[in-house]
């Protein structure tokens, strides 16, 4: 097999917008999960029994299902529902959903780790309960919830490659409709991955270097050095 | 009396047509077929995973001059990348330019086993950074042979600390098979679409596979809690 570059050059274009898609669908849909996990997340701490138990099984159901099938679940039943959504809303609004699972998973073990008593103590101040877990615990919880954060972060990058499935031009879209075009799977599956390893690993530098200077202004010292972590984009994954 | 439970028995009939259960009855071997599919691909890929993970983390653990850095580079570069890309690129290019085009489910068995050793070998990295250095020393100190202190002390209390965590990646792994539809591997989710092709009601066979996959999950994920529990 000879490697042959020729169709690669000639289709950058598509593969151009096809990164250009990838991207602007993991970035609405970090920022999207970023606030609503925390909303959730604040909803569990509210001490509604009710509310607890509901967003409790809501996180449940999300995080133990395949992600594809719930992008085929939306695609295909919110048409039922009377709600017809662009193909790449679907795919965002899926991603989200499952995404803030996840993360209202990670802010509640944040904030879990600070002691109680503080909130007691705010709460005996006369602070609102959202006025101390945001002023008072937060600030605390961010040193242990940014790097499981920045997984999630880059999960998303990788989990965004399958709304290609409900025709959502995304790079895999491109990369996979381009190859089977071209009869050059090898050639375009090896610049898509390495495409995607430049999205993830760039985002993983730009979320150590905002880690860092957000633990440098809340606790007045540098984090831990972030440039002799070890070679991995997600340690804390680990236990 | 007997007018309301005909009407009773009625609307719980219409109610049962209406969900179009009828498809799941009627199609139950595909299912069953699909259901060990991806139990078979998952428990095959794990096994496989596991063994090859150990080798992995030792190489990266001992520093052996040069495997040691290809090791690093291979769980840094394959934890970059999305499944779907490796599963792509398996099937369709590395696996027929070697020459090793055997069957969908190979194909499957070979993209997931390439991922889930970097997952799986990172957790192992884990397990022996918590290692303290008096759990070592005590080791020595006694004359254990350094086999015999990787085999009678690391060993053990490494997979007591990271259990919990190769269970979650086996919950992981569960939930991943489901992409292994994409290639023609008839596992789950493939079973489903096969039949929802034919009846088109695919919100049913949609919502009964997630509960099963929810079902698989959330036994795992109540036992990796039972074992986080008591360390």
């Amino acid at each position: 097999m000879v490697f042959d570059f020729s169709a690669l050059v000639e289709q950058r274009h598509a593969i151009a917008s096809g990164v250009a898609t990838t991207m602007s669908l993991s970035l609405s849909s970090v920022v999207i999960s970023l606030v609503a996990g925390l909303l959730v997340a604040l909803g569990q701490r509210s001490g509604i029994r009710l509310l607890d138990y509901l967003l409790g099984a809501y996180i449940q159901l999300f995080r133990n299902t395949p992600l594809l099938i719930q992008i085929y679940f939306f695609y295909k039943a919110l048409p039922f529902a009377g709600i017809y959504l662009d193909p790449f809303l679907c795919g965002m609004l899926a991603l989200s959903l499952q995404t803030t699972a996840y993360m209202a998973e990670i802010y509640r073990s944040g904030f879990e780790a600070v002691p109680k008593a503080q909130v007691e103590s705010g709460l005996a101040l006369g602070m609102t309960r959202v006025q101390t877990n945001l002023t008072i615990i937060l600030p605390q919880a961010i040193g242990i919830i940014m790097p499981p954060l920045g997984n999630q972060i880059i999960g998303v990058i990788k989990n965004s490659s399958l709304v290609a499935f409900i025709t959502v031009a995304d790079l895999f879209f491109v990369v996979y409709e381009q190859s089977v075009t071209h009869f050059r799977y090898l050639e375009f599956f090896t610049v898509g991955i390495l495409l995607y390893m430049a999205m993830t690993i760039g985002t993983s530098w730009v979320l150590f270097g905002l880690e860092d200077w957000l633990l440098r202004r809340l606790t007045g010292q540098p984090s831990r050095a972030w440039l002799a972590r070890p070679a991995t984009i997600c340690a804390s994954e680990v236990v | 009396m007997a007018d309301q439970t005909g009407t009773l028995l009625y609307e719980l009939s219409t109610w049962f047509e209406a969900t179009h259960a009828a498809d799941i009855l009627h199609n139950w071997p595909l299912l069953a077929k699909g259901l060990a599919a991806t139990l078979t691909l998952a428990c095959v890929v794990y096994g496989a995973s596991l063994v090859l993970a150990m080798l992995v983390s030792l190489v990266r653990h001992y520093r052996v001059p040069v495997l040691g850095r290809l090791a690093d580079a291979y769980v840094y570069g394959l934890r970059s990348i999305p499944l779907i890309m490796l599963i792509a690129l398996m099937h369709y290019g590395v696996l027929p330019w070697l020459g090793l085009q055997y069957s969908f489910f190979f194909s499957a068995f070979a993209a997931f086993c390439l991922s889930t050793v970097a997952y799986m070998a990172e957790i192992f990295r884990g397990g022996f950074e918590s290692l303290r250095p008096e759990e070592l020393e005590s080791a020595a100190s006694i004359g254990l042979s350094p086999l015999q202190q990787l085999l009678y002390v690391m060993v053990p209390l490494i997979v007591i600390r990271i259990l919990p965590a190769l269970i979650n990646q086996g919950v992981t792994l569960i939930k991943d098979t489901s992409l292994a539809s994409i290639i023609g591997v008839i596992e789950l989710t493939r079973s489903a679409e096969i039949i929802y092709e034919r009846t088109l009601h695919e919100i049913t066979l949609l919502v009964f596979i997630a509960m099963v996959y929810f079902l698989l999950c959330t036994t795992l994920n109540q036992l990796a809690r039972k074992l986080e529990r008591p360390l």
